[in-house]
């Protein structure tokens, strides 16, 4: 158990930098997720961390001790791979017992320790199969058992879930998150899916291209997102993003886009800091779109392109004004496509980002 | 007959042809052969279980077997250990990597037999490079190829030299896909690169090891041309290979009936040892 | 199911396709087409001598036990009689008939080693002497109780034709016999004083009896004596005896009676005993007088040419050139047919030979009534032909048509030029009249052969022309390039010579050895028509595939192996049949070169014994460089087992020690032995005390760069040695050692034959006997000798006069020659490989690695052998 931190952490490979200035405090016993597109540097980082990259400049600190140029065997980190990386001539059993093995760690202690593994994570029937003869929810709890007997300081996980079938992941997702919580140790896990990030992790580190661009907690990113990249990648189905520009009138800032004007007068915090006629970008989730009679506050007009029923929410593809807007309401009586449709939007989940894709609110709480 | 059965028939009756006259023709006329005596020349007789009968007594064959199993004592851990190292060196990056590759499989391509004429210069007692080097080094000169006991493992080090580069081009192969994630798993794991090398990589490449073994042995049953142009199956008929005896009995003695019983009792040999071998390193297919 | 119906046919078809023409190509294997059979005409003449023994009979004079032969047998019966009433009765038997006997048992004895012959003529010899009056004159007849004629003028005690012929047969038995054999010495006395009484008529320019034939046969005598054993006395004998025959010649090209020798009383030339040419002749070569050949040349070029070009030879030529036809005797032929084979040998030109092979026609029927005079049966010749007409001929055989005839065809038949000529015929009407003879005479052969004699001023032209096509013959030389060279220059004289017989060069396709390619050639029915590179390891092999013609079955062949090479030399080559396969052709006996300085510096003598060998290796080893290891030694042992690396150090050790016995003999194991045991242990001891290399020397040669002084070689080597010019390098050669307490010198060495064959599957074997007989003819052997530095494996090479400057061109030869007829090569066994294969595994274990005493791994090796020989 330790703590995990980043300092000034740089990756070049070649003439290209993967990972720019990272710096990052985990701490012991926190589950933090990176995560990013393809190619953001997630795992590099990862990588380095486990001394599997080398770091071309920075440190990286594993409890009290600085690691960046130890070996990975004596870092005491545990690593599961994306393609599990499983010794596919060992029983499950020899293959989660085989660093313990290296080690020379004595033979009971081994056994209590499988046997500690195997019951958490299930695998008491497998525990004589070879890889080849398991499923691959089986392979990756092989995976994590095998990490887990090291009781390392520190667990990594890259991509672990990639290769698995959407339910088997939802299932995985919850062991992961169980596992992580019972047994304590700081975790690092790396994923491009951002429902496994909202769900697992206690913080969120979203990366792209080498930076990161906002670190917090799940919620807090969900509801602010410090730039227009977050907003986006968080949250399914993504925010929907109107382009326009900013207007004072009396009341106070609108957004105005071609025919389209929502107010955004309950934001005077927006005042001091903006301009008018400022070329913003408005985001609104699709969530917080709902169906309106005509006359209600904030109102978009469209034309209903597509209904997708979900179950007990359906999402509203709508065509408002050449723009494309998805919104997703409870499942009911739904227009017909091609039928107008009037959505109204809470002013207090609209969301305003600049030129740069800097968000122009000032923190995540709620107003 | 159905159409497609028809055309396909007539497709591949060249090959079969092929294949009958020259792979098939050659093995059930050998198989006659052993039932009889015949020297090229004069119309063969009918011989029964004269040669099967030799055979069995013969001191020459037996000794060729041992001698044959001498070779590969040495020959086949010597293959695996040298075309695996080799193999695990050209792996990494480095500097002039495909002029070594392509070094290392350059004797694989050249005939035989001018690299047996090579290596008698190397192997020659009195003028010979190795007991050369030897000598400033103030080594006593090594017969090399006169002495009995030294001549086969002479003979199974310069057929290791030979065929090696084919062997570290199957490894290598091999090497490559040994993924990349199990080696970092064990790092991680606290392996050093010993173990790392026991514990993953070599139980994948059994498959490879498996291939290896078995080429070698067959191709060190097949031992002829070394012999043959070094030693002449001497000293004390210790390098004599059963190929080499097979043909001296069918193209110096003209005894056709005699040495295709060789071959065939050769062919058995390998059989028996090949179906061994399988049984002791393990099937491909359990890796 | 049904997969298992489809199946089952399609792996019967295919098992089946491969087992059965397996064994239906095996049992059909290994028969190619029948091989071409000898015409009768290409076989050999067969002498036999059966009716000269009949006439033969047991006689007691001057109280020692003798033969004779009955002068006369009349047909039916052929019981022998002796002279008749118009004679006046002389005798039985009569010393004139008895001495050519005793030549022609004498060579007989020379061709077959036959010991009867040999038996038989001592035993004509012994009356012959016995004749003698202590002065070297002779009686001649004696009656039926022995008691001599001393009363009859063709008895008398004189010095006259049956003196001379006394001592021709004196000098044939000296000859033949050589002038060192015990038998000789009993004859020498006589012969001492013949000699004597010849020379007081000599000196006094007599000729013997006042006759040409008398004094040609005696000359005849004393040079089969300077052959042997030359001295300048018996030279100059010879030379003035000759002398008196020369100006007896009359005539010239143009004139009658163009050159006949005619006794000055005499003034008729008669074809019986007109032996002065061939005197001349051999006195010209015997004494190098090229005088005395051109003076035979001037009968034979030009009247004995005409008897050619008439069609047949009179019995009596006046001086004015008119002939007397007949009677027509064996005696008047023999003379002109060996005359011819003398100017043949003495001039070494073929067209000689061509001649005596077509007047030597006439005992086989070249003659007017076509009657075949001499009987191939019993050897039997009729007394002559009375006149043209079958009626004319006269069946009785008295021994004088015997023997003649006998002489005749004995001569023609080790002459492989001549004897082919045997069954040619003139073509055309026979001319009586000698001037009137045709300027160009045709004679018609088997299959269509044809040979024109014509007559060119002085001299005469002889041309074969094809019959109807050009006949082609392959020969496969061995396929370096010294023998390649050797064989196209033969070739070229071959074709130049023989426009009909065109001979084409291919050296043997590549192979790792010709023995492979040969047999790969006979499999695939692809063989050449000759092959000059046929060792006798393989020999045996093609005999048993019924590969090769067996060529004392062929007349040129069977010639040329009567002319060049002894029974002796013969005896081992034979097949069980007794057949010879193969023409020897050339030998390069193995002898022990040494560096003369090496050994000099060493303070050693040229090893003959074992004991001197292993002390020359004891004094030779040496560390030249300092480096406490040897690097210089006396002898390098091959250490290698393959069969023929044995060539160099057991096989001619063995043979040294072994007295002639080689390692199978009529398949049976002959070599457990002691000389088996001795040359192994010595080889065994010099190894033990670490005297020879443990090297291979692979790709130089220890010899050559001074590494080792000694080494067993052949006389090829000297070549090699002459043309690489190694600065300081001297060598000789000496006997391969013997074990202790035998002669060196009467040692066998080893022979290294190559032989030359002729295939079964050849169109022409005549033709093809022709070519071969060439390629050992005198005249290619000197070449061979030359060019090659080889020896040809003929009898007496060393003292043949013939080589003496070919011998000379490359250094020691001389002594090589002088192996020549001691030679033993590998036996003509099928499985001599795999003998010498066990052997040579034994030596090793032996000799090399002292592993097992040799008596034991000789006792090993040839119970191995035997299992070998008996499982065939």
């Amino acid at each position: 158990m330790a703590n995990v931190a980043f300092k000034r952490v740089r990756k070049d490979f070649g003439t290209t930098t993967v990972v720019q200035d990272f710096d990052l405090h985990v701490a012991d016993g926190e589950l933090v997720v990176l995560v990013g597109g393809s190619g953001c540097g997630k795992s590099t980082i990862l990588r380095m961390l486990a001394g599997l990259e080398s770091v071309t400049s920075g440190t990286v600190h594993i409890g009290e001790r600085e690691v960046t140029h130890l070996p990975p065997r004596e870092r005491d980190v545990a690593m599961v791979f994306q393609d599990y990386a499983l010794y596919p001539h060992f029983t499950a059993r020899e293959n989660i017992s085989l660093g313990l093995r290296l080690r020379k760690v004595p033979k009971a202690e081994i056994d209590r320790r499988v046997r500690w593994a195997a019951e958490i994570l299930e695998l008491e029937p497998f525990l004589d199969r070879k890889p080849k003869q398991m499923s691959g929810g089986q392979r990756q709890r092989i995976a994590m058992g095998r990490a887990m007997v090291r009781e390392p300081a520190v667990f990594l996980f890259d991509e672990p879930l990639s290769n698995l079938d959407a339910a088997l992941r939802g299932q995985m997702r919850h062991e992961i998150a169980r596992m992580q919580r019972r047994i304590g140790t700081t975790t690092l896990y790396v994923t491009h899916d951002q429902m496994e990030a909202m769900t697992l992790g206690d913080r969120l580190v979203v990366l792209d291209g080498g930076r990161i661009l906002q670190v917090g907690r799940p919620i807090d990113v969900y509801r602010a997102p410090a730039n227009r990249f977050v907003a986006g990648f968080i949250g399914t189905p993504p925010m929907n993003f109107l382009d326009g520009r900013l207007e004072r009138d009396l009341d106070g800032l609108v957004f105005v886009s071609d025919a389209l004007q929502i107010p955004l007068a309950a934001k005077r915090s927006l005042d001091t800091a903006v301009e008018s006629r400022e070329a913003v970008t408005l985001g609104v989730r699709p969530e917080n779109l709902a169906l309106a009679d005509a006359s209600g506050p904030v109102t978009l007009r469209g034309q209903l392109v597509l209904a997708e029923v979900l179950g007990a929410t359906t999402h509203l593809h709508v065509d408002v004004g050449g723009r494309p807007l998805i919104a997703a309401v409870p499942s009911g009586p739904a227009p017909a496509p091609g039928a107008a449709v009037a959505l109204s939007v809470d002013p207090r989940w609209l969301h305003v980002f600049a030129a740069d894709g800097s968000s122009l609110l000032p923190d995540s709480r709620d107003p | 007959m159905r159409a497609e059965s028809r055309s396909g028939l007539l497709l591949s009756a060249p090959y079969t042809a092929f294949l009958l006259l020259f792979a098939l023709f050659p093995i059930g006329f050998s198989v006659v052969l052993v039932l009889l005596k015949w020297d090229l020349v004069t119309p063969p007789s009918f011989a029964g279980l004269d040669n099967l009968q030799h055979l069995v007594a013969d001191a020459r064959f037996w000794q060729a077997i041992v001698n044959t199993f001498v070779f590969l004592a040495i020959h086949l851990p010597l293959q695996v250990i040298v075309a695996l190292a080799l193999a695990w060196s050209l792996n990494r990056p480095l500097l002039l990597r495909s002029f070594w590759r392509a070094a290392f499989f350059l004797p694989v391509v050249i005939s035989g037999a001018a690299v047996t004429i090579l290596w008698s210069a190397l192997y020659a007692t009195d003028v010979g490079l190795i007991n050369g080097v030897l000598a400033r080094l103030d080594l006593g000169p090594v017969p090399w190829l006169t002495d009995p006991a030294i001549a086969m493992p002479a003979i199974a080090v310069m057929a290791t030299w030979k065929n090696v580069g084919f062997y570290v081009v199957i490894y290598l192969a091999g090497l490559q896909n040994v993924p990349q994630s199990c080696h970092e798993a064990i790092e991680l794991e606290g392996a050093t690169g010993w173990q790392s090398f026991r514990h993953v990589t070599l139980p994948l490449l059994k498959p490879q090891t498996l291939l290896v073994v078995t080429l070698s042995t067959i191709n060190g049953f097949q031992l002829f041309i070394e012999p043959y142009v070094l030693t002449g199956g001497g000293p004390l008929r210790r390098t004599l290979s059963v190929v080499l005896y097979m043909y001296r009995n069918a193209f110096s003695y003209q005894k056709m009936g005699y040495a295709a019983t060789l071959g065939l009792a050769l062919a058995l040999v390998i059989a028996v040892v090949l179906v061994l071998q399988r049984r002791v390193i393990g099937s491909a297919e359990e890796s | 199911m049904q997969d298992w119906a489809a199946k089952v046919p399609l792996i019967g078809a295919v098992v089946g396709s491969a087992v059965t023409p397996a064994a239906l190509m095996v049992l059909g294997c290994g028969q190619g087409p029948p091989p071409v059979a000898v015409p009768s005409w290409a076989k050999p003449i067969e002498l036999r001598l059966d009716h000269l023994r009949h006439l033969g009979f047991d006689v007691t004079v001057a109280g020692r036990p003798a033969r004779a032969v009955a002068l006369y047998a009349e047909a039916p019966d052929y019981r022998p009689i002796g002279s008749p009433a118009r004679d006046g009765f002389e005798g039985l038997a009569a010393v004139d008939d008895a001495a050519r006997a005793a030549v022609v048992y004498l060579r007989h004895f020379e061709q077959t080693a036959d010991p009867r012959s040999k038996q038989e003529a001592l035993g004509l010899l012994t009356f012959v002497t016995a004749m003698e009056q202590g002065d070297g004159e002779f009686l001649n007849f004696i009656h039926t109780d022995g008691t001599p004629n001393r009363a009859a003028p063709t008895s008398r005690k004189s010095f006259s034709y049956w003196a001379a012929r006394a001592l021709w047969a004196m000098g044939e038995a000296v000859r033949v016999l050589g002038p060192d054999d015990p038998d000789v010495d009993a004859v020498r006395p006589v012969l001492d004083r013949t000699l004597s009484r010849l020379r007081r008529d000599v000196d006094r320019g007599h000729l013997v009896g006042g006759s040409a034939t008398a004094t040609a046969e005696a000359l005849l005598g004393l040079l089969s004596v300077q052959q042997v054993e030359p001295t300048v006395e018996r030279a100059d004998l010879a030379g003035r005896t000759a002398d008196l025959l020369v100006p007896l010649a009359q005539g010239d090209a143009d004139t009658p009676p163009w050159g006949a020798r005619v006794d000055p009383a005499e003034g008729v030339w008669h074809a019986w005993g007109a032996r002065s040419t061939q005197a001349l002749a051999l006195a010209g070569r015997v004494l190098a007088r090229p005088d005395l050949v051109t003076a035979a040349q001037r009968e034979g070029d030009q009247l004995w040419v005409r008897f050619l070009l008439a069609g047949e030879v009179p019995a009596a030529v006046s001086a004015d050139g008119s002939t007397t036809p007949f009677p027509q005797i064996a005696y008047g032929v023999s003379p002109v047919v060996e005359g011819y084979l003398a100017l043949a040998e003495a001039t070494e030109e073929p067209r000689y030979a061509v001649l005596a092979g077509l007047v030597a026609a006439w005992l086989l029927g070249a003659n007017r009534p076509g009657i075949t005079m001499y009987d191939s049966a019993t050897g039997r010749t009729f007394d002559g032909l009375g006149g043209p007409s079958a009626e004319q001929v006269n069946r009785n055989s008295g021994a004088e048509s015997t023997i003649e005839a006998l002489l005749a065809l004995g001569a023609v038949a080790t002459h492989p030029e001549a004897t082919v000529y045997l069954g040619y015929r003139p073509v055309g009407p026979i001319v009586s009249s000698l001037a009137d003879a045709p300027a160009e005479r045709e004679f018609a052969g088997p299959e269509d052969g044809r040979v024109t004699v014509s007559r060119r001023g002085a001299t005469f032209a002889v041309q074969e022309r094809a019959g109807a096509s050009t006949i082609e013959l392959k020969y496969w030389p061995a396929a370096n390039p010294m023998e390649v060279d050797l064989a196209r220059q033969l070739a070229d004289v071959w074709n130049a010579r023989h426009p009909d017989i065109q001979v084409r060069i291919q050296p043997i396709p590549a192979g790792r050895s010709s023995e492979e390619v040969l047999l790969a050639a006979v499999v695939g029915n692809a063989t050449p028509d000759i092959c000059s590179n046929v060792s006798s390891g393989l020999l045996g092999r093609l005999v048993r595939a019924g590969a090769v013609v067996r060529l004392d079955g062929l007349a040129a062949t069977a010639a040329r192996l009567g002319e060049r090479t002894s029974e002796p030399m013969l005896e081992p080559m034979r097949l069980p049949d007794g057949g010879i396969y193969a023409m020897p052709w050339k030998t390069n006996p193995m002898m022990l070169m040494y560096n003369v300085d090496h050994l000099a510096e060493a303070g050693v003598e040229p090893p003959g014994t074992y004991s001197e060998l292993i002390e020359a290796l004891r004094r030779l080893v040496r560390d030249t460089d300092g480096d406490e290891r040897l690097d210089r030694w006396g002898f390098w042992a091959r250490l290698k087992t393959t069969w023929f690396e044995r060539f160099y150090d057991f096989y001619p050790l063995y043979l040294a020690a072994s007295e002639g016995r080689t390692l199978v003999s009529q398949g049976e194991v002959v070599f457990e032995n002691e000389a088996a045991v001795a040359a192994i242990e010595v080889l065994r001891q010099a190894f033990a005390e670490r005297l020879l290399p443990r090297s291979n020397f692979e790709g130089r040669d220890p010899f050559m760069d001074g590494t080792v002084a000694m080494k067993v070689v052949g006389p090829w080597f000297v070549k090699e040695l002459e043309e690489l010019k190694i600065p300081g390098l001297r060598y000789d050669v000496t006997p391969v050692p013997v074990p202790d307490g035998n002669d060196p010198e009467a040692a066998y060495a080893f022979a290294d034959l190559k032989n030359i064959a002729v295939f079964s599957t050849t169109r022409h074997p005549a033709a093809a006997a022709r070519f071969v007989a060439f390629l050992t003819s005198p005249e290619a052997d000197r070449l061979m000798i030359e060019e090659i530095a080889q020896l040809p494996y003929r009898r007496a090479l060393a003292t043949d006069q013939r080589f003496a400057d070919a011998l000379t061109r490359w250094p020691t030869l001389q002594a090589y020659a002088a192996r020549t007829d001691r030679g033993r090569d590998i036996d003509v066994d099928p499985d001599i490989v795999e003998v010498f294969d066990i052997l040579s595994e034994a030596y090793e274990a032996a000799a090399i690695y002292g592993v097992v005493s040799p008596e034991q791994a000789v006792r090993d090796a040839a119970g191995e052998a035997r299992a070998v020989l008996r499982a065939r």
